[in-house]
């Protein structure tokens, strides 16, 4: 059927040019378009930095961690307010709200645990140091290293002392005075020991995290089929025209694929697309003061508390730090599940995907103030002058990466 | 050849630029192959000048001939018109003679760029018998059909290009797809781009060759930090120790540079360097470049990527 009505079509439209069966993918089509399935993610990255990274013991501590309220300040807050399993570990709202709000919008876990940077300026270079900037965030967790380091020699000691080898440095932690409101005094014995059990709180996250894998969603199941059929999409059922046309416009003429690439569709570098600028009294630099807070983060792979030897650390070893072209950028974000993890942006700042597309429709260029801005930010895109109905033809595309939630996957839910 | 050249060549052979008998060498030494490609690259660089020189008095001489016509044509007094007609017809002979010597010396410099630069991956290889490991283009892994390599078009922008930019993408499709990709119009790489691994440096100090580190695969990977080997040799093919080498890329059209900063961390053997943390977070045409400091010498040295 579908055939016949598109050579209906191309008899009417005349032929005028040699138009191709959108419905016909060649070898090299889909050699392309597997290079974007999760079939292509291969094993997790290696992690010199996190010895327990791939440590079940450490995994079910960690998510143990993850949902424990007890890490915050007023014993309501956990992990799981802001990244919440049914909505693949995002809250919905275009700021977080804990103890106070965010200034930016909670990005999917699952999409996080292959890329070498954390937070939307890459702040991080670790999932388990990205881990420890909550719990101090006033804002968030709102709670001290020291009030972790000790609730954790109150409510995990065991685990922490059979999977970190902990004991004595909890021993340690016990003998700091529990009364929270003086600043305990603190040794330097006792400082590194919090600082230690800190890290490894970070590093049972981490573990947890890595278990949060994505199944195939319709997009991957797509690709299996051409590969099956030959080619063919007439002979599969998964994607229907509108999803197709989408499909070629994303790789396309909506230019998507440039930075949207890769089997989690992120090539996990920093750009500016020129998303509205959501305070204008007070920028974000994005990436150019990620950069900062990377170099001197007390947690990265080159600190003490890092299980790799420095010449392990490449992207620190190697890191751009300077640059236009960090003014205001942020971190390319993966668009697996994106339906489904609205709004959108650092900030929250697009409700819907629609007008995601219509934001690359028709790009303005970033906001520039020369008080604010170290230079002017440079800016990546160009107008697409697609039609509103290639536009709504992408973001059926867009709706295709949702992996159906793994309700047998004991990782993912609490 | 003409005559004119041989002569030239024969006032070469003269000149202190040539070989003396202390450059005479056995073809056994490894260096001498290199060697002789410096040596024909400085003919080369000579005779370039030489072409620019006759060039540009033939151009002075095409303008005197100009003037010479349109004072001829204007001369109202019949011996004088006859006269200025006999200079503007053997000027002109003449003309046409250094015309034809600019051109044939350009390119004879131009065949010996090209020869030399044959000579550059045996020479290397003479040197390096079991540390080189790849001669060919550099390329990126998993890209033999390259269906990404039409997919670069990402356009840094400044305000006041907005009004050029209303078209949308434009888009082609590669013989063997049918999905249509950005083309690379206006930043894909020249045709006759020289994307070989072995180039001489702009001022002629320096011979080098880079390859991937990994000896296992001549292909480079994608967004993934990985190292190369950086093979260095002075105009007469030995290697040079202990140079201070910095690198630095960027794509032409775009205003990115690479995504990370790439150094030379370790010499491992003379001439012989290990440059760690390259990354490429984009298909497409790169231009990488050495640039090199020995004592007073400043030179620079310039690798096309075609990824
Ligand atoms: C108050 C809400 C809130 C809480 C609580 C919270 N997060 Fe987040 N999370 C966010 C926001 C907002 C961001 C983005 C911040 C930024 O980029 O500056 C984020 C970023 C992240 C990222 C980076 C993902 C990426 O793609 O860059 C990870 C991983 C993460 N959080 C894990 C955690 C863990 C683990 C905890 C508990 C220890 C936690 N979060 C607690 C809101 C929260
Ligand atoms: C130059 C690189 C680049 C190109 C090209 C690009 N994107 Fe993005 N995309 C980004 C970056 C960077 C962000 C985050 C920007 C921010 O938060 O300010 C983003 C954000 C998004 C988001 C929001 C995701 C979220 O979780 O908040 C969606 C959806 C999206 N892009 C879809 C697309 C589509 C569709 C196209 C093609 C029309 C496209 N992108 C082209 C780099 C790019």
């Amino acid at each position: 059927m579908k055939f016949i009505r598109w050579v209906l079509l191309a008899l009417i439209s005349g032929f005028t040019t040699v138009a191709a069966n959108p419905n016909q993918f060649s070898q090299q089509d889909i050699a392309l378009l597997k290079t974007f399935t999760l079939s292509a993610l291969g094993a997790l990255p290696e992690a010199p930095d996190n010895r327990w990274a791939d440590d079940d013991a450490a995994a079910s501590l960690g998510k143990a961690l993850f949902y424990d309220p007890a890490l915050s300040r007023n014993g309501t807050i956990s992990c799981a307010n802001c990244h919440q399993p049914e909505k693949y570990f995002t809250d919905g709202l275009p700021q977080s709200v804990a103890l106070g709000t965010t200034k930016r919008n909670s990005p999917s876990i699952p999409n996080a645990i292959y890329g070498p940077w954390q937070f939307w300026d890459g702040r991080a270079d670790s999932l388990w140091s990205q881990a420890l900037k909550p719990l101090e965030d006033d804002n968030e967790h709102g709670i001290s290293r020291i009030a972790v380091a000790q609730l954790i020699a109150e409510k995990y000691a065991t685990e922490f002392a059979e999977i970190f080898g902990d004991e004595q440095r909890l021993a340690d932690i016990r003998t700091l005075a529990i009364d929270a409101s003086k600043t305990p005094v603190v040794s330097p014995e006792q400082s590194a020991a919090v600082n230690k059990v800190f890290s490894h709180v970070g590093k049972a996250i981490m573990a947890y995290e890595r278990k949060l894998t994505l199944t195939d969603s319709k997009f991957d199941r797509f690709v299996q089929a051409l590969e099956t059929n030959a080619g063919n999409a007439l002979a599969q059922d998964t994607f229907n025209e509108t999803e197709i046309a989408g499909l070629r416009l994303f790789m396309g003429k909506g230019n998507c694929a440039s930075c949207h690439n890769g089997p989690l569709f992120t090539n996990f570098e920093f750009h500016n697309i020129g998303a509205p600028e959501p305070d204008i009294t007070d920028v974000d630099l994005g990436r150019y003061a990620g950069v900062e807070t990377l170099r001197s983060s007390e947690f990265n792979c080159l600190s003490v508390y890092s299980d790799a030897v420095p010449e392990q650390c490449d992207e620190m070893n190697f890191l751009k730090t300077q640059g236009p072209e960090l003014v205001g950028a942020f971190k390319t974000p993966s668009l697996r599940n994106v339906s489904q993890t609205a709004p959108y942006m650092q900030s929250g700042q697009l409700a819907t995907l629609t007008d995601v597309v219509a934001h690359y429709n028709s790009p303005v260029p970033p906001y520039y103030d020369r008080e604010q801005h170290p230079s002017r930010p440079h800016f990546d895109i160009i107008p697409l002058k697609l039609t509103e109905e290639e536009q709504a033809q992408l973001v059926s595309f867009l709706e295709t990466l949702v992996s159906p939630l793994p309700q047998n996957n004991p990782w993912w839910f609490p | 050849m003409n005559r004119l050249t041989n002569l030239l060549l024969i006032l070469f052979l003269g000149t202190n630029v040539f070989a003396s008998s202390e450059h005479a060498h056995s073809l056994l030494e490894p260096s001498a192959l290199l060697e002789s490609a410096g040596y024909t690259l400085a003919l080369a660089q000579s005779t370039e000048l030489r072409a620019v020189d006759v060039l540009k008095n033939a151009n002075n001489l095409r303008n005197t001939v100009n003037e010479l016509r349109a004072k001829e044509y204007k001369a109202e007094d019949d011996t004088e018109k006859e006269l200025l007609h006999a200079q503007v017809n053997l000027l002109a002979e003449q003309l046409q003679l250094w015309q034809n010597e600019g051109a044939q010396l350009r390119q004879l410099a131009n065949e010996m760029k090209h020869s030399a630069s044959e000579l550059l991956p045996i020479g290397f290889q003479a040197l390096w018998p079991d540390q080189l490991k790849f001669v060919g283009a550099m390329q990126l892994a998993g890209n033999d059909h390259a269906p990404m390599a039409h997919n670069t078009t990402i356009r840094s922008v400044h305000p006041t290009m907005l009004g050029k930019m209303t078209d949308g993408t434009v888009t082609e499709t590669a013989d063997d797809m049918t999905l249509a990709m950005p083309s690379m119009t206006g930043q894909s790489a020249p045709e006759q781009l020289n994307v070989s691994t072995f180039q001489v440096s702009r001022e002629l100090h320096y011979f080098a060759h880079i390859e991937p580190a990994n000896s296992d695969s001549h292909t480079i990977p994608l967004n993934t930090i990985h190292q190369w080997h950086l093979f260095l040799t002075d105009q007469n093919g030995m290697p040079v120790s202990n140079a201070q080498i910095e690198f630095s890329g960027h794509m032409p059209g775009h205003v990115h540079g690479l995504p990370t900063l790439p150094r030379v961390t370790q010499e491992m053997s003379p001439g012989l360097y290990l440059v760690d943390g390259v990354k490429f977070q984009m298909k497409g045409w790169w231009v990488i470049e050495f640039i090199t400091k020995q004592g007073d010498i400043n030179d620079s040295i310039l690798f096309n990527l075609n990824l």
